[in-house]
């Protein structure tokens, strides 16, 4: 018989005969796989994205000017790249800022301020109607020009020329007041040439019109569409940073790259960074790497419970035809020729599985992204997520993957298939009775992986990953795993021999607890299976519950003002939306108010890695402070005691970089590095990037930012809120669009944020549960299958349809007991892991621990309702058992 | 011999198995009175399996009708054939078919168990019964602890737990050596003796036949004789 004839009676016939088996082993490799790569397209998306937006604005330049300190470079630093243009550099400045659409769906908007004299080596857009017509507005939209220092002219654009003598070819493309604006932008507005463009920006609302609407290529493309080009001056103008501007890029030749860079780092005297574009997307990378790498984690445990569902029916196939191996191999095939039987078969499964996880992920990708898209501008960079990018690389990375993982899964089952003698493989329940032999020797293996795990907590992360905290997490499941025939054995034993606990479960309960226990490796598997799942959830589920109520905590000892202001760009989602410091002036002028703290921060970065710089007003804090100290110390005392050059830091950024009270952190300036002396370390749960917050006094010496992100109220005695909100909002009209929030509604809306940044860990951990009851079908068909027998015996005693069921249902539900009781004690295990050193090394909060026992009950009760609805089938088919059938083929 | 005395009677009774296009019984017709006991013999693949599932309340003729103890079973469903087999009837197998899980007295109680009767006075009779085939001392060992003689000992024990009308032995020595075998029948016979246990036996032995007191011979589905031993 030939290979492929062979491969077709061997295991195509079988994986047709056993179409159910065959269909929830592919359904649940091919949820695995779609849950991972839909959060991998998700993540990747994020961040392609926002590289793409650099790439598409700094379009061909390999070098890029921003500040280092604060958000803004004086557009003076200009006159310093002059000389550099006579050597074929040439360079553009850039304001680049985000604003709110008014009337949008997706109101986040980028705002380019571009100096429109552009060489050809700058243009980057074109608008839609610039093939047709040759109109200012229908010309191209340039990213800059010259090679001198910029020079107002009447339109509010520069003028220049380039070093070779070549004049720019136009001018004046967009005047002041006017913009071209991307073509989603335009779609989602409904602008159009000649329409009126209202953008919130920081706590004003500013009119341009639209002079064209930008090609979805090169800058029109950027942002995801929505952004929105003006001259630099009107940027300036918008922003109220006038002579400011946020980057210059430039284009160097090759030759000349080192020299350039020398004498910009010894010729710029402000307070800038010199590098690649690409490095700007390198530093977002370092921002949302924890939060990636643990959502990606996160995803795999669908994979790694599909392991176990591919574990399982692998050894359900390999056990229920031992006799036709011990044939095959009496008739002389070797054990390979018996491996790559069974691995065909898993590469079937493997194959089949992935390639429809991975038409599932495709499809579930643009949810996936919607579901972390809040988080992610949020808390890191603010960026339109529309839909997700599909990378061939990625959908082959997902599948591979899944390939991969199941013939991992499958090779236990296939060694144990080759391993025994023919005369062994023939002979009925040997499977089994290794098991039971060999479950002392896995009980040890089992302790001996715990034990590592346990070592493995002790390791510091890699690369700020917590590789070894989800080691210790895999070999707690392993470790079970391995643990959980002995325990099962232990437990079956323990109940039989308990006469009350048999009678409550009756016959039917009782034939079928002896028929797991005669097959203990079978139902191992599942209860294992179901195990990893449930454990994930409740880890997660104790993990996000004991991280709420540290957060309400916190909330509520923190946030201590009465009212709180912030820009209404702002809060309609632009993370870059400021208030005028002059709003703070008028609000300490309201009567009831007592004092008034302005906040500003900005994201900077210390040793190579972001961090966010803040800055409140001490005086004040020293008042009303409620920082909540590591040490215990209390906060407006510390506060109190401070000097001018002393810091306080979160707890995040003390425990990821190490630093501690007493240390001194160098932090980015207009005037160099700032030696600053950590006084204390604060509880803070609003940004994983850490804070430095230092005194307003010390950052309006050193920053050029007096804007304020934040304003926070504290009335007087008796003063009432709402009455003072409204006199706020009376002054403040006309002069600051803000939004007012009082204590409570802040309070929400901090709880709001957190619980939309885990919605997706929900949504993630239910899919897994969905995979490992796929396992518990799984394991009851093949005990149904192969209980035929013991099912035609008990109809010929009198059992009746319903009561093979029952027999089954009950199987169900005794495994959905194991699984929830192993998952339960498994999930506290993994719940410690991820609050103590999962969480601890990627973000370095301190969670309070706290077991919300109402999830658990309720959601084991409902594992046990699904392992029970995962039963009907093989119990129907139990029902089905045709006693006289059996005993004739006997 | 009296009408009332009949427990089964069977009426030109046929059953064909469609799937396989075989006409397992044909046209059998046979009363068995309470207390009697019959053994049929036949080659292998005659129909004496079917005829003992149709006896037995497991399957349905296709034509012709099986009345047993007074009810026409052709006519009842599954609930009800399950019910008659649960009181009335009582199943020994070739290859004794003990739950492998179970211990011996677990096994012989799994009938009464089943059929929700009053477990504390079937466990009496369970350790009679025991007594009974000699097994009292491994009440508690499981199959797989037991010597084939053994396992067929307690399979009738567990056949007679809830005192049925009739006992179906299918080839009940086939799997035995012929020490154990003629202790098995003898256990049967002393059965149907003592307990007015009617009995019918599928066999391939002469000898194991020579105990019954009636002898039916089957041959391609049909009865071919029937004769007092």
């Amino acid at each position: 018989m030939s290979a492929l004839r062979l491969f077709y009676a061997f295991v195509i016939r079988d994986l047709i005969s056993s179409w159910r088996r065959t269909a929830i082993t592919v359904t649940g490799i091919a949820l695995g796989v779609c849950v991972f790569l839909a959060i991998s397209l998700a993540n990747e998306t994020a961040l392609g994205e926002f590289k793409e937006t650099v790439d598409l604005v700094s379009g061909k330049a390999n070098l890029e000017i921003r500040p280092s300190a604060g958000n803004y470079i004086d557009q003076s630093l200009l006159a310093t790249l002059a000389p550099l243009g006579r050597e074929g550099v040439v360079y553009t400045p850039l304001l680049q800022a985000n604003a709110i659409a008014v009337g949008g769906d997706n109101p986040l908007v980028q705002v380019n301020g571009i100096d429109t004299l552009a060489p050809a080596e700058f243009v980057q857009t074109k608008t839609e109607n610039s093939d047709k017509e040759e109109s200012s507005a229908s010309k191209d939209a340039r990213l800059s020009t010259s090679g001198q220092p910029p020079e107002k002219t009447a339109s509010g654009s520069q003028n220049g020329a380039n070093a070779d003598g070549k004049s720019n070819t136009s001018n004046s493309l967009i005047e002041f007041g006017t913009a071209l604006i991307g073509e989603k932008l335009a779609e989602d507005l409904k602008l159009e040439k000649g329409s009126e463009l209202a953008l919130s920006v920081n706590d004003k609302i500013v009119k341009l019109d639209v002079i064209g609407v930008l090609k979805s290529k090169g800058l029109g493309k950027s942002f995801n569409g929505q952004v929105v080009v003006v001259d630099l001056v009107t940027a300036q103008d918008l922003f109220e940073l006038p002579g400011k501007i946020t980057q210059v890029e430039l284009i160097v030749p090759e030759a000349i790259y080192a020299d350039v860079q020398e004498h910009l780092s010894k010729n710029i005297t402000q307070a800038v960074t010199v590098d690649t574009p690409s490095a700007r997307a390198r530093t977002v990378e370092k921002m949302t790497r924890s939060f990636q790498y643990n959502l990606t984690a996160l995803a795999f445990i669908a994979l790694i419970v599909g392991m176990f569902l591919i574990y399982n029916t692998m050894t359900i196939s390999i056990v229920r035809r031992r006799e036709e191996i011990g044939i095959l191999r009496t008739l002389g095939a070797n054990k390979w020729k018996i491996a790559t039987l069974f691995l065909s078969e898993a590469l079937f499964f493997g194959i089949a599985g992935s390639l429809l996880g991975v038409a599932a992920g495709v499809m579930l990708s643009d949810s996936a992204l919607t579901a972390i898209a809040g988080t992610i501008e949020h808390f890191y960079f603010s960026h339109p997520l529309g839909s997700s990018n599909i990378d061939p690389m990625t959908l082959l990375k997902a599948f591979g993957i899944g390939v991969a993982l199941t013939i991992i899964a499958s090779i236990p089952p296939i060694f144990e298939a080759t391993s025994v003698a023919p005369a062994e493989a023939a002979r009925k329940g040997s499977y089994e009775s290794r098991i039971v032999h060999s479950t002392r020797g896995l009980l040890v293996a089992g302790v001996i992986v715990y034990l590592l795990g346990g070592l493995a907590t002790f390791a510091k992360p890699i690369g700020g990953f917590p590789f070894f905290g989800y080691a210790a997490a895999f070999a707690a499941i392993i470790g079970t795993a391995f643990i959980t025939p002995f325990a099962l054995n232990l437990a079956f034993t323990a109940v039989n021999k308990n006469r009350p606990i048999k009678s409550l479960l009756g016959v039917e309960g009782t034939i079928s607890l002896r028929a797991l226990g005669g097959a203990p490796g079978r139902t191992a598997v599942a209860v294992a299976s179901l195990m990893v799942g449930i454990s994930m959830m409740i880890s997660l589920a104790i993990m996000i519950s004991s991280f709420r109520s540290t957060v309400v905590a916190w909330v509520e000892q923190t946030l201590k003002a009465d009212l709180y202001i912030q820009s209404q760009s702002r809060a309609e989602g632009n993370r870059e939306g400021k208030i005028d410091s002059k709003t703070a002036e008028i609000i300490r002028d309201v009567p009831g108010v007592a004092a008034v703290d302005g906040f500003v921060e900005h994201r900077t970065m210390v040793n190579g890695e972001p961090v966010l710089v803040g800055a409140g007003d001490f005086d004040v804090l020293k008042k009303y402070g409620r920082l909540r100290l590591v040490n215990g110390q209390k906060g407006s005392a510390l506060i109190a005691a401070m000097g001018a050059d002393d810091c306080v830091i979160s707890e995040t950024f003390s425990v990821r970089r190490g630093i501690s009270i007493g240390d001194i952190i160098e932090i980015p300036t207009l005037h160099g590095l700032l030696p600053l002396k950590v006084a204390g370390v604060y509880y803070d749960y609003s940004s994983d990037l850490g804070y430095i917050i230092i005194d307003r006094k010390q950052y309006l010496k050193n920053f050029s930012d007096t804007k304020l992100t934040s304003i926070a109220v504290f009335l007087a005695p008796n003063a009432d809120a709402e009455v003072v909100r409204k006199d706020c909002l009376a002054r403040l009209k006309g002069n600051s669009l803000v939004l007012i929030r009082n204590n409570q509604e802040l309070r929400t809306e901090a709880m709001r944020v957190f619980d939309r940044t885990f919605s997706v860990t929900y949504a993630l951990h239910t899919i897994a549960i969905a995979v490992a009851l796929l396992s518990v079908m799984n394991a009851l068909l093949a005990l149904t299958h192969e209980s035929r027998r013991e099912f035609a015996i008990l109809r010929y005693l009198g059992a009746t349809r319903a009561q093979l069921r029952k027999v089954v249902l009950s199987q169900a539900v005794i495994l959905g007991a194991c699984g929830s009781i192993a998952g339960i004690c498994v999930g506290y295990v993994l719940s410690l892991l991820l609050v103590n050193v999962i969480n601890r090394q990627s973000f370095g909060w301190t969670i309070q621990m706290m077991i919300p026992w109402d999830f658990i009950l309720q959601s084991s009760a409902l594992v046990i309702v699904a392992a029970l609805a995962a039963g009907i089938i093989p119990a129907n088919e139990a029902g089905r058992t045709k006693a006289a059938e059996f005993i004739r083929s006997e | 011999m009296a009408g009332s005395d009949i427990l089964i009677s069977l009426d030109r009774v046929s059953k064909c198995y469609k799937a396989h296009n075989i006409d397992a019984v044909r046209d059998v017709s046979i009363d068995i009175r309470a207390g009697e006991f019959v053994a049929i013999m036949g080659p292998s693949g005659c129909g004496k399996s079917t005829l003992l599932n149709l006896i037995g309340a497991i399957d349905r003729p296709d034509s012709g009708t099986v009345v047993f103890d007074g009810q026409t079973v052709n006519q009842l469903d599954d609930e009800a054939l399950t019910r008659i087999r649960g009181e009335k009837i009582g199943f020994v197998f070739q290859s004794f078919n003990l739950l492998p899980t179970f211990s011996v007295m677990e096994n012989i109680m799994v009938p009464i168990e089943l059929n929700k009767s009053k477990v504390q006075s079937a466990e009496k009779r369970a350790k009679e019964l025991l007594q009974k085939v000699g097994l009292e001392s491994r009440a508690h060992f499981f199959p797989s602890q037991l010597s084939g003689g053994e396992m067929q000992r307690v399979a009738i024990a567990r056949a007679l737990i809830h005192e049925p009308r009739l006992l179906v032995a299918d080839e009940p020595t086939g799997n035995l050596d012929t020490q154990n075998g003629e202790n098995i029948l003898q256990l049967i016979k002393e059965f149907n003796r003592d307990f007015k246990l009617a009995i019918i036996m599928a066999t391939h032995s002469k000898e194991a036949s020579q105990t019954a007191d009636r002898l039916l011979q089957m041959r391609d589905g049909t009865l071919v004789s029937s004769e007092s031993n």
